[in-house]
């Protein structure tokens, strides 16, 4: 069954995602909505990002990447410098700084869509979230416990609960 | 298997329960959308006289420039000695204009200050807007517009390619980043704005707005990606930001030209740009608190605050300001003591002390004095700071072209109605746009509002 | 074939062109200017136009010293200066400017845009750049130059040491199979200059006019404290 739960205001987040914990259910499918950031403790439903390791990567491969082609491509072409060096790394850091940085940009936004499962991956929610003042907290819940779910979340401080069969 | 479970699915079970204080803050929400919400579909007649008026302007400014294509760019004012003039002016100016977001949204968003939250929506505006207004500038004083896809490098057959050691090619690469950067940074945190607004209208603007939202449901899990990603990209536009507006610098500071090679003028850059930019965002605040009657959400205490960093800019202007000066002074090159005397004595001087009294006497005397300081004197003093960093641009490009090395040379520079119209355009084309963006979404980032007023 | 022949082009990256004034003799009749004129296709400046700025690629800079009675005049003749660590160089974002093998700074009218960074860098403001269509008021326009193109708006021009003239010495050389000797090209402005002030030639011949008055005493440069390494010498007795 998928338990879904109106929430009175957002300090009722953290005691409700407890209550449901306790149980029963597993804590990494719990799923809070909301139409603001909801403040948890730590512990409490931790996500771990790995947006930040998309970013230094994107970063990495993009200057690489700039660096690499003015390289390559001021070695290729007979470039008309007079004298000056075919390449001189001083001078063109700022342009691979600039792009490193626009691919810090693009893993920051990849990173995004990816873990915040935008665009492609995009999961069911409850859409009266979006219109404002709804904190709705969902999760699988056994059969079995179903009845202790509901009297932990009353307990919490849930104002409505309702309960659907489980989609496939 | 349908696309979004309807209330109708659940079982309700138990009757809503609610304090007190969740319906004060419930109604304080709602009525926060009532007022964000309402300029979305209201179009008033001094809204369109606006509208229209700049777009004459921008028209007019579209003429001048068609005319400067049609018969070559000696339609502008400049001649030799002075190559650059209001072109270049006018695209440090509005660079530098686009500092306003990134110094509200990123240095306040990596600090935690509370109270940036009404204003980081405006600011990042401002800053897509004036990039793209800046970024004009570069095609509009090349001598062969048409050609200026010339500076890519892109493959051709010809043996062709662009020159990545000059500061031009360093521009262009800083700005795109940079306007890449900031178009998501503004983007980022309208998203669940966008999927509010997507279930409130309907027909075109409706989908597009849901479009835009790109499947936003409010998920604890996709709060948690949004915050960590506009937490990095605070950091990464801030490190864009400042080395955009260093690349800009080297424009002057790379060329030997006397008073433009200095080693300072890249972190002035930054520092004038961030004056700059604390001061649009001044104005653009006060007139969308008195258009949009936002006078609850933009409180005397946001100008208040804002008014104490254009104070400490002023002051960190004025020290930049006069280490370069002071340099350049005592060191007496000959080559630069001639461009330093017509700032300062010569034909620049009425510019220079009025540049001077706008950016720092101005600001030090109305910000500095609490008593003077009212929402009044600020934006007063935000004015005289836009005009005042204009000026500076001028007297940093024009002295030192129309005096260069050898004497002989030496000349003069009056600007046309060409580069008068096109100048006008911009500030109009800043006014519409802005115009346009209060129409289409809220100005105020209300999930960020809502957040910051409950915790 | 081709290899016998054109030793003379194949040498070419031994050239040096330099030119010499000897500003002890300049008496600023400006013939060079006009010579240049002449030979460059530069056109005319427009009445309302000449107040502001006269394309002249080779300008007669005049300074006094003194005061009435007393003053005495001199002239000094600038043009590009050809510098071998030119600043024009590095700041073009299109290559449209870069030395040549010879020490000639050849500006490529096609290549460009316009940005006029490199008129900004230029310390010696030599630069001139094409504001609007180009004009020469009828008839002159029969006395242009074929063998020099007429440069659009929107592009930089200077001197060019008349790269037109070195290139007509060069083939004519070649025709011969030797190099280019002293004294077979001169620019418009060492050619028309009724004091013989000005002297173009070769310096790596070290037996041209050109590397003998280089060497003397009384050779100095415009500038050089920039570094910039000009190939114009100015001849004056030390003061």
């Amino acid at each position: 069954m998928r338990l879904s739960a109106k929430l009175a205001h957002v300090g009722a987040a953290a005691p409700a995602v407890e209550a449901l914990v306790a149980a029963g259910c597993e804590r990494s499918a719990i799923e809070i909505y909301s139409n603001e950031p909801v403040e948890l403790p730590p512990g409490s439903l931790d996500r771990p990002s790995r947006m930040s390791l998309y970013a230094v990567l994107g970063a990495i491969i993009n200057g690489t990447a700039a660096t690499a082609f003015m390289f390559w491509t001021q070695q290729d072409y007979p470039l008309p410098t007079g004298g000056m060096p075919l390449i001189s790394g001083w001078a063109t850091a700022v342009v691979s700084f600039e792009m490193a940085m626009a691919g810090a940009i693009a893993g920051t936004l990849i990173g995004l869509l990816w873990e915040a499962k935008l665009v492609w991956r995009t999961p069911e929610g409850p859409p009266q979230v979006l219109d404002g003042d709804a904190i709705i907290i969902e999760a699988p819940v056994e059969e079995a416990v179903r009845e202790r779910a509901a009297a932990f979340l009353h307990e919490a401080g849930a104002v409505k609960i309702a309960w659907r069969e489980e989609r496939q | 298997m349908s696309s979004e479970p309807s209330p109708e699915c659940f079982t309700w079970s138990e009757p809503s329960k609610m304090t007190k204080i969740e319906h004060t803050v419930e109604a304080a929400n709602a009525r926060l959308r009532q007022d964000m919400l309402a300029p979305l579909t209201r179009f008033s007649g001094p809204y369109w006289i606006a509208a229209s008026l700049c777009l004459v302007v921008i028209a007019f400014a579209g003429f001048a420039w068609a005319n400067q294509l049609a018969y070559g760019i000696g339609a502008a004012g400049i001649r030799r000695p002075v190559y650059w003039g209001f072109y270049i002016i006018n695209f440090v100016f509005w660079i530098g204009i686009s500092h306003a977001g990134t110094l509200i949204s990123a240095i306040l968003r990596l600090t935690d200050a509370g109270w940036r939250k009404p204003v980081t929506r405006a600011a990042e505006a401002i800053t897509v807007f004036a990039l793209m207004i800046g970024g004009l500038f570069p095609i509009i004083h090349l001598g062969r517009a048409w050609l200026f896809y010339w500076l890519i490098p892109y493959p051709n057959e010809r043996l062709l390619w662009a020159n990545f050691r000059s500061p031009l090619l360093w521009d262009m690469t800083a700005i795109f980043t940079y306007v890449t950067g900031s178009l998501l940074y503004l983007y980022l945190p309208m998203i669940p704005d966008l999927a509010m607004m997507g279930r409130r209208f309907g027909g075109l603007r409706g989908k597009i707005y849901r479009a835009l939202a790109i499947g936003w449901r409010g998920s604890d899990r996709q709060w948690h990606a949004l915050e960590f990603a506009m937490k990095l990209m605070a950091a990464i536009i801030l490190a864009v930001a400042v080395s955009v507006h260093s690349v800009v610098a080297f424009d002057f500071s790379m060329a030997v030209a006397p008073m433009w090679h200095s080693t300072i003028f890249a972190p002035y850059f930054v520092a004038g740009a961030i004056f700059s930019g604390i001061a649009a965002l001044v104005i653009a605040l006060a007139s969308l608190r008195k258009f949009l009657r936002l006078e609850a959400y933009l409180k005397p205490m946001h100008f208040h605050n804002l008014s104490k960093l254009l104070l400490l800019m002023s002051i960190v202007w004025a020290y930049f300001t006069v280490s370069d000066h002071l340099t350049a002074w005592y060191g007496g090159d000959p080559l630069d003591m001639r461009v330093f005397n017509a700032r300062e004595h010569g034909p620049f001087a009425f510019w220079f002390w009025l540049m001077v009294v706008c950016n720092f006497v101005v600001p030090f005397v109305l910000l500095g004095i609490k008593k003077l300081r009212t929402i009044p004197t600020i934006i007063f003093s935000s004015c005289t700071v836009l005009l005042g960093m204009w000026l500076e641009r001028f007297l940093i490009v024009v002295p030192t072209l129309a005096n260069p090395p050898l004497a002989a040379a030496a000349g003069s520079y009056s600007p046309s109605w060409v580069e008068l119209a096109i100048t006008a355009g911009t500030f109009a084309a800043m006014i519409l746009l802005y115009l346009i963006f209060t129409r289409l979404v809220p100005i105020i980032a209300i999930w960020e509002y809502e957040h910051e007023t409950i915790s | 074939m081709a290899e016998e022949t054109n030793t003379a082009l194949t040498e070419s990256a031994q050239y040096r062109w330099a030119l010499a004034i000897d500003l002890d003799r300049c008496t600023g009749c400006e013939a060079c200017v006009v010579a240049c004129h002449a030979e460059n296709n530069i056109p005319v400046t427009p009445e309302s136009e000449a107040a502001a700025s006269t394309k002249h690629w080779l300008r007669i800079d005049r300074y006094y010293e003194g005061e009435f009675p007393d003053i005495k005049m001199k002239y000094r003749p600038v043009m590009c200066q050809q510098c071998d660590q030119a600043p024009c160089e590095p700041v073009c974002p299109v290559y449209a400017t870069y030395q040549n093998g010879e020490g000639l700074n050849v500006q490529v009218y096609n290549r460009c845009v316009g940005t006029r960074y490199c008129a900004n860098n230029c310390p010696y403001t030599v630069r001139f750049f094409n504001w609007f269509e180009p004009e020469w008021p009828e008839p002159l326009e029969l006395q242009l130059n074929p063998d020099v193109s007429v440069r659009p708006a929107g592009v930089m021009e200077k001197c060019t040491f008349c790269i037109q003239r070195i290139q007509r010495g060069k083939l004519d050389a070649s025709e011969e199979d030797r190099r280019v000797e002293d004294g077979d090209i001169e620019t418009a402005c060492s050619q028309s200059c009724p004091a013989e002030a000005m002297i173009f030639g070769d310096l790596s011949d070290s037996e041209s006019k050109i590397s003998k008055l280089a060497a003397q005493g009384r050779a100095t440069q415009l500038l050089d404290e920039l570094g910039t390494q000009p190939r114009v010498f100015y001849l004056e007795r030390a003061k």
